[in-house]
């Protein structure tokens, strides 16, 4: 079994895409995270119904995540 | 002693389940690890948006607070 923290862990450095409550997707490298979900991104891109948008460094709160796949 | 849904969700390890979260969306997959707050880890996973299928992924890890049912 693979806790979900653990996978996070193992994400760190890497690029993940990730889904969020209004439909938004946020795909950046991650370098941080903490028991609320809570992330912090680099080179982090966000597309809005395919209007793309380049935010650099994020840090997005945990509570309005779906989803992370690791790309 | 009843069963309890972590201990009923234990079960469901390594095997394919529906998971239905709010907002339309369903991931089909296979539950490879879960904590307390119901986020799971699920293996070679569909993710469907009303009822279409928009994408599959080797891994993906899906946040408790918008499950709404898990169905092994």
């Amino acid at each position: 079994m693979v806790m979900p923290q653990n996978l996070l862990e193992k994400s760190l450095e890497r690029v993940v895409n990730i889904h969020l409550k209004d439909g938004r997707e946020i795909t950046g490298k991650l370098t941080g995270y903490d028991e609320y979900m809570n992330m912090v991104l680099e080179s982090a891109e966000e597309d809005r119904n395919g209007e793309k948008r380049r935010l650099g460094t994020l840090i997005l709160r945990g509570n309005n995540v779906v989803s992370i796949t690791p790309i | 002693m009843s069963l309890k849904p972590l201990n009923s969700l234990k079960e469901s390890l390594s095997n394919r389940v529906i998971v239905e979260l709010k907002g339309g969306r369903e991931f089909r997959g296979t539950l490879d690890g879960y904590d307390v707050h119901m986020n799971l880890v699920l293996r070679q996973a569909e993710e469907f948006m009303n009822g279409e299928l928009v994408k599959r992924t080797e891994v993906t890890i899906v946040r408790g607070d918008n499950v709404i049912y898990i169905s092994p």
